[in-house]
Formats: C-alpha cells, structure tokens, sequence
C-alpha cells in the first residue's frame, strides 16, 4: 500500500542554516503522527514542505505514491491535504464564516449552490451553523481555530496536517477541537510541543531534533 | 527602501538635497538639458555602485508607470505629423513631449535611488522631525513604514493559506471575489492591528517622541551646497539657452 506522504532525506537550509538534515518520514493512510521539537527546531518548516509551501534543498517529496517538486506537483497533490496553520488569522481572509468554509469546494470546481450546501452542512456537523454569517474578524480564538479547521474537513482530505492545533486554545476550545479530530478517518501529522497532545489523539511520537527525527 | 543597508543614518542632507532636486528637475522644459539632467544622476547612480539587481526592480516600477503615457501622448498631442498608425496620426510635439517626460522621471528616480538606496529607513522620521517637519506628518510617514512591512506580511501569509487550500487563480468570478476578499481582509487585519499598536503606544505613555539630533556637519552642508548649485545650473541653462 503507499503511503499518504512519503519524505526521502530531505534536508533544507535556510540563511546558511541547515533546517532540516536528511530527514526520512512515512505516513501510511490513517496513521496519526506527532512531531514533537523546540521553538524553532522546524516542525513548521516541515510540514510547509510537505505541500509545496516550502522547497528543499535536495531530497524527495512523494505524495501518495507521486513524486513532487514543481508547483504543478504540489498543486494537484494539495486537494486532498488540509493544512491548519498555527495562527487561525493567516487562514481564515473571507468576510463571513460560510465563505470562507466554502473557498475550498469552490477552489475544487464544486457549483456555487452545491459548494455554499456543502459548508452550510459542515458549520452544522461541527456545531457551528449559527457563526455562518458572522465576519471571520469577530470570532473568538477558539471559534476561528474551529471555523479553519470545518473550512479543511470540508474538502474531504485524507491528509491532516496540524500546527501546534492547540495553541493558545482554553480548556474547552481545545477539547472540542481534539474531539472533531478524532473523528477524523483519514491520517494526521501533527507538529506540537505539548507533551499531552499526541495521547490525547491516539498519535505515535517522533522528536524532531537537529534536523533528524528521533524515537518512537 | 526595503533591504536598505542602514548605513546613512542623518538623512536630512538626504531629504534636503531630494526636494532641491525634485524642483529643479520639475521646473525643466527642453529635452536636451533634461537629457543632461538624466545623464548626470545615471552617471550618480552608477558611481555609488549599487547592486544592480535592486537599481533595475525600482526602474522596472517607474517604467511601468510611464509606459502608458508613452504610447498615447505622442497620438493625443495636437502638433505637426510625425507618423501614422492606420488613423492615428503621431506628432512630433507628442513624441518630444513623452521623451521629455521619460527623461525628467527616469532623472528623478535615480536621484532618489542614489540618495536614499543605503538610507536607513528608522532614521526618517526623526530627520523630518529635526527638519521641523509638523509631527503629525512625520508620525503618519514612521506608521506607514512600520505597518505596510507588517500588513505586507499578512498578505504573503494569506496567499500561501489560500495556495494550500489548492487555490489556483484563474479568469473567473471564484477568483475576483477571492482576490477581493484577500484583498479586503488584508486592509482590515492592518486596520485592526494599527488600533492595537496605538493602544500599545499610549499605554506605553502616549506618542512617538521623535529623539532630538545633533547639527548637520559641515560635509553635509558642502554636499546640500553642490546640489543646490547643480540645481540652479540646470534650471539657468533650461531659460537661458
């Protein structure tokens, strides 16, 4: 079987830097990985390399059984990727919550009526059909992070990339996010530092440390 | 001024020099001594060896710019024919005109270019607020700075959300409100944010005080002296001639 994202010693230097230093990774489909690491130790980096976001220096990026490295590659690999960044604002730029749920659907050629269902269908799965017409700018952290991530989960991926998910989310905010992750089929890698994280999803632990990737 | 190298720190000779420039270059009306004028700042601009890649990205903006008038003004100058282009006729008053026009922008920008290229951009305000420039003014002029880095930022991250969700910009309708919606979300985060670092600044205890600067030196004076002489020259040479 292939795996969902397959990295072949990858290694990436920026500004003289080596980031990342013949980093091997595998994600098979449904497996949940976390990355733990230090502030700046290129769980980011990793993952933005993974959709394209970010080139590296020599080494292969294959997803699902393609190899990638031009833009076109990347581009027809990202439908089937969520990405959720580390901070909600970045993601989120529609004036209201349903157009920015259904930006993905119609990126992926969905009709207009079919694409606004759609997300009008997913704000309701994540209880959050009553933000629909609220201006993105007014949410709360945690309704934001919420909103971002039905805005991916309606795209149907297969892949779920997570920058430090819970961050700056209060108790409750965070459970309710990690509940709609684990409903989630599909495989996950997740960049964190909170040790209680990869647990609370059921996900394997690796340590991203001087550009390498340690343990089990 | 992105990448500036910092390395001019007093810029009021700078600013100084630019408004006597910008007068003088503003004030000419014959092509030959526009040429002049343009040969000369090329021949500043090349002796301050500049990293050329930089000198022609800020040239390619301004060109853009004049593009549009070098194609109409010729055909939408009454005057003598020069030639025709099916039923459009080009005079020669048209083309002298755009030539000049090309020749006084194309002068101006690489004066600016030569003046400000390792100008450090933190100094500005505090050497218009030594100039006596109104603080209004010199606190609008540092808030832009700051906030056109920082929204620019914002944009950059935005597009990138935006490729990741498999965005792919296209002649349709999904792209212009895409791009509008980028577009109106970038201004109004900008917004906020700008409320957010004024309220920092008055907790902070309240406005930017611009810190005081010492005279200009005396090569400072000698250089703003040169430039002023050189404008006169130009402008005598552009009546009397």
């Amino acid at each position: 079987m292939t795996a969902e994202l397959d990295l072949r010693a990858i290694t990436l230097d920026r500004d003289g830097r080596r980031v990342l230093d013949g980093l091997d990774l595998a994600l098979a489909a449904g497996e949940r990985l976390a990355i733990r690491g230090a502030n700046g130790a290129g769980k980011t980096t990793l993952l933005r390399l993974i959709v394209g976001l970010e080139r590296p220096t020599s080494g292969e990026v294959v997803l699902a059984g393609t190899p990638c490295s031009s833009e076109a590659d990347f581009r027809r690999a990202r439908p089937a990727i969520g990405f959720l960044f580390q901070d909600s604002d970045d993601q989120l730029f529609s004036p209201t919550v349903i157009e920015d749920v259904a930006f993905g659907p119609l990126n992926l050629r969905v009709p207009r009526k079919e694409a606004f269902a759609r997300a009008s269908a997913q704000l309701d799965a994540f209880g959050l059909g009553h933000l629909a017409d609220r201006p993105v700018h007014r949410l709360s952290g945690g309704e934001k992070r919420l909103v971002c991530l039905a805005g991916l989960f309606v795209m149907r991926p297969r892949v779920l990339l997570l920058d430090e998910p819970t961050n700056a989310l209060d108790e409750e905010a965070g459970a309710r996010l990690i509940d709609h992750l684990n409903a989630f089929p599909g495989a996950m890698l997740i960049a964190t530092h909170d040790p209680a994280l990869p647990a609370r999803l059921g996900a394997g632990q690796r340590l991203l440390r001087q550009g390498r990737l340690a343990g089990d | 001024m992105t990448g500036a190298q910092g390395s001019d720190r007093d810029l009021r000779p700078h600013l100084i020099a630019a408004v006597l420039a910008a007068l003088a270059i503003a004030a000419l009306h014959r092509l030959p001594v526009a040429l002049a004028a343009l040969t000369l700042a090329a021949g500043f601009a090349l002796a301050a060896r500049p990293d050329p890649r930089r000198l022609l990205h800020r040239l390619a903006h301004v060109e853009g710019f004049l593009l549009i008038l070098l194609v109409f003004l010729p055909f939408t100058t009454p005057g003598e024919a020069l030639f025709r282009l099916g039923p459009l006729t080009a005079t020669t008053e048209g083309a002298t005109r755009a030539l000049l026009i090309l020749c006084k922008v194309n002068a101006m920008a690489l004066t600016l270019f030569t003046l400000f290229d390792r100008a450090a951009v933190e100094w500005l305000g505090r050497s218009l607020a030594a100039l006596g420039v109104p603080a209004r003014f010199v606190r609008l002029t540092e808030l832009l700075l700051r906030h056109s880095h920082t929204a620019r930022d914002g944009l950059a991250r935005q597009s990138q959300a935006m490729r990741a969700r498999a965005f792919r910009p296209a002649t349709n309708l999904h792209t212009m409100i895409s791009t509008g919606h980028l577009i109106g979300g970038t201004l109004l985060r900008a917004f906020d944010r700008a409320e957010r670092v004024e309220e920092a600044m008055r907790l902070r205890g309240g406005s930017l005080a611009a810190a005081p600067m010492p005279p200009m030196t005396r090569p400072a004076w000698v250089r703003i002296t040169s430039v002023a002489v050189l404008a006169a020259g130009f402008v005598l040479a552009d009546r009397v001639a």
